[in-house]
């Protein structure tokens, strides 16, 4: 027992710095962004003033916009990257073994420094990118695509370009770790490959799928920077995000706007993930 | 495990006792934000504060004029106030919405002040005020004054301000369908020195077709972007209509005025021909003034009194026309310090400035400026209509026009709404 105590003394006290660490920077101040939020100003004189910042929140058009983008691009980002990924990573489970550069090469876009990544944005879709010019010797409309509604598309081929070669590491750790004798076994018990795909290889990835999906949400956040750098503060109207909006309401020492967005950011956020994990738990409780 | 235990603790106590150690108050200096073309002004005025208040300490926070540097220094500044702290004193100048391509548009602390007013960055200075003991509020141009306020109080105080304004032998401008009051008079009026002299003007300053641009109390901006799709498309035709125009083209140029306000009260106090001063007419009928440069006090800041007392001396009747302090035999805070393109809210310093200014230029002056209906703190929205303009003139494509409406009109409602 006196043992048990020690041995667990010794991990909590390894773990303080970093708890430490998270409760000054991180969590504290959450705690007063949500006081802030909850007030009329931020100084002395600042009165309580209940849930009125988060009515008036939602009565700003702009913010209504940056949410509901912001909401879109996980919407329509999250599953397609999900998918692509993990069709890759089935597809290269088998040569992974076998070619050991293939996991350094998927990740060459992750690290690409983000001013490489506009730039070739630019070169692609810019007034005077590619795109314009191959459409110009057709004889086709031009267009500033990056300026238009098409920008939501092209910032959703740059996050998946960008990032699916990091989920596909996740998932193809995953992939590992499932024994090669259950296929075997169920090879020789006469299952075909979408048999196999959905009875043995489809339970055991769901915390495998559950990281990829936090991280690919995480990344999708980070996307943030390039759409910044491609449209400025105030891009096109389809590309307006919640951290424009955030970013721009800091500029402004806005604090009432900065923390009611940046608390109904964090909401939607846990309970997002908190639904997906419970779900994902329930799933893979036979395990356990 | 013990000793470790003991180590830890111990050293975990050492470290917050040094922290609550009391530390020995030193005298707190007043910080004062400034950009870097008013610095030497600054440390000027804090020369003669520093006089006038014995034992009294400020420093300059200047903001550089280097975008990039600039914008380092400006979100320290910001960081400082969202953690309540920051500069004591802010003395700011507007964006200029015509440096829309210099990096100097970028080295700007506050985008927009009138929006800032409604964020408590500023304190209510109306107590202040009343209390001073150089200023003359009442002295002061009161309908620019009005502007630095809201609900809450007078947040800011205007120090220069500028708005369009031309002077014309009156012979020239006599006749020919009059003087135009309004936007809408103005787009039927045939005068073509008029013409000559206002289509060169709308080029610059687009957005003082408007009188105020936003409701900044409710987030709304006051005009539609149908509403500004028709002004900008009667602003360019009318440009296009008077370049055209041979009667025009050969009419005599105004005397002097549009941009730089000094000169024109110059010439005011050096000719002695008639003359007539007319302002670019806003959509209400009146003339739409700019203030280009302003002074606030921080919401945050532990000494108010003390921050006030410089805007105090800043505001002066001795410090504002030049003519300085007296110290016995001796005068000192002697500056001449305005731009060539404003005019100081300070009305004697009008007149101390421009000694040669007769009461019929004052009254001329007077009757003008009676005319500013409205009064805006140049912002990022008075530069987005510009850029806005300036391509919008040189487009010939409808579409391409229609686009940059409805771009800009997106621009300026996230920017108000953010």
């Amino acid at each position: 027992m006196k043992r048990n105590i020690k041995k667990y003394m010794i991990g909590y006290l390894l773990v303080i710095p970093m708890m430490l660490g998270c409760m000054v920077f991180y969590a504290a101040p959450f705690g007063m962004m949500v006081v802030y939020s909850l007030k009329s100003s931020v100084g002395a004189g600042g009165s309580f003033v209940g849930l009125e910042n988060y009515e008036k929140m939602f009565d700003n058009e702009m913010f209504c916009l940056a949410f509901w983008n912001t909401f879109r691009f996980l919407f329509v980002g999250l599953p397609l990257i999900l998918l692509v990924s993990y069709g890759i990573a089935l597809m290269l489970k088998k040569h992974v073994e076998r070619h050991k550069l293939l996991k350094t090469v998927l990740l060459f876009p992750y690290v690409m420094p983000v001013v490489g990544t506009v730039l070739l944005v630019e070169q692609l879709w810019g007034s005077e990118g590619i795109l314009n010019k191959c459409l110009n010797i057709l004889g086709l409309p031009t267009g500033d695509w990056l300026e238009s509604s098409w920008a939501f598309a092209i910032m959703i081929l740059l996050y998946l370009w960008k990032n699916t070669g990091y989920s596909v590491i996740l998932l193809l750790a995953g992939l590992m770790t499932i024994p090669r004798e259950q296929y075997a076994v169920a090879e020789l018990e006469g299952a075909g490959s979408f048999q196999k795909f959905r009875y043995i290889t489809t339970p055991q990835m769901w915390y495998s799928i559950f990281f990829a999906l936090l991280f690919s949400m995480l990344n999708a956040f980070k996307c943030f920077r390039e759409i910044f750098l491609i449209g400025g503060k105030h891009p096109n109207t389809d590309v307006y995000m919640l951290q424009h909006f955030i970013n721009n309401s800091f500029e402004n020492l806005n604090y009432r706007k900065l923390s009611v967005a940046s608390v109904l950011l964090f909401l939607v956020v846990t309970v997002v993930i908190g639904i997906i994990y419970a779900w994902v738990r329930r799933k893979e409780s036979y395990r356990t | 495990m013990k000793k470790i235990l003991i180590l830890m603790t111990t050293a975990l106590l050492l470290g917050i006792c040094t922290g609550c150690q009391k530390q020995e108050k030193e005298p707190e200096k007043l910080t004062v934000c400034v950009d870097y073309h008013f610095c030497d002004q600054a440390r000027e005025l804090i020369d003669v504060w520093e006089k006038l208040n014995e034992g009294a300490e400020a420093e300059l926070v200047v903001i550089p004029k280097d975008s990039d540097t600039a914008e380092i220094k400006m979100t320290e500044i910001r960081t400082e106030i969202m953690s309540g702290g920051g500069p004591d004193v802010f003395i700011l100048s507007c964006i200029n919405p015509m440096s829309a391509q210099d990096e100097e548009a970028e080295a700007i602390l506050f985008s927009n002040p009138e929006k800032m007013m409604y964020a408590d960055v500023f304190l209510p200075l109306d107590e202040y005020m009343k209390q001073a003991n150089y200023m003359r509020p009442e002295n002061w141009n009161q309908t620019i004054l009005e502007a630095g306020r809201t609900e809450e109080g007078q947040m800011l105080l205007p120090i220069l301000y500028h708005y369009a304004a031309f002077a014309f032998h009156t012979t020239d401008v006599e006749g020919n369908g009059g003087i135009p009051s309004s936007w809408e008079e103005l787009l039927v009026c045939e005068n073509p020195v008029i013409q000559k002299a206002m289509s060169l003007t709308l080029y610059s300053k687009f957005s003082e077709i408007y009188g105020r641009l936003a409701d900044y109390q409710e987030e709304k901006l006051l005009f539609t972007e149908e509403e500004l799709l028709i002004r900008a498309q009667e602003a360019a035709q009318y440009i296009e209509a008077t370049y055209e125009s041979d009667a025009v083209e050969n009419a005599p140029d105004k005397v002097v005025g549009g941009a730089a306000l000094k000169v024109l009260y110059e010439y005011l106090a050096a000719e002695q021909e008639d003359y007539t001063i007319i302002g670019l007419p806003n959509e209400a009928g009146g003339v739409t003034a700019n203030i280009t440069m302003y002074a606030g006090i921080n919401h945050n800041t532990k000494q108010p009194e003390m921050a006030f007392s410089l805007i105090d001396v800043f505001f002066s009747d001795e410090f504002m026309s030049g003519t300085g302090f007296r110290d016995g035999e001796h005068s000192f805070g002697q500056l001449k310090w305005y731009s060539w393109f404003e005019a100081p809210i300070n009305r004697q310093a009008y007149q101390n400035m421009y000694s040669g200014l007769t009461q019929k230029d004052m009254d001329a002056i007077e009757n003008l400026e009676s005319k500013i209906n409205a009064v805006r703190f140049y912002s990022n929205f008075d530069k987005e209509l510009y850029n806005m303009f300036y391509l919008y003139v040189r487009t010939r494509d409808e579409d391409e026009r229609k686009e940059m409406v409805h771009s800009t009109y997106n621009t300026l409602q996230m920017e108000l709404s953010e």
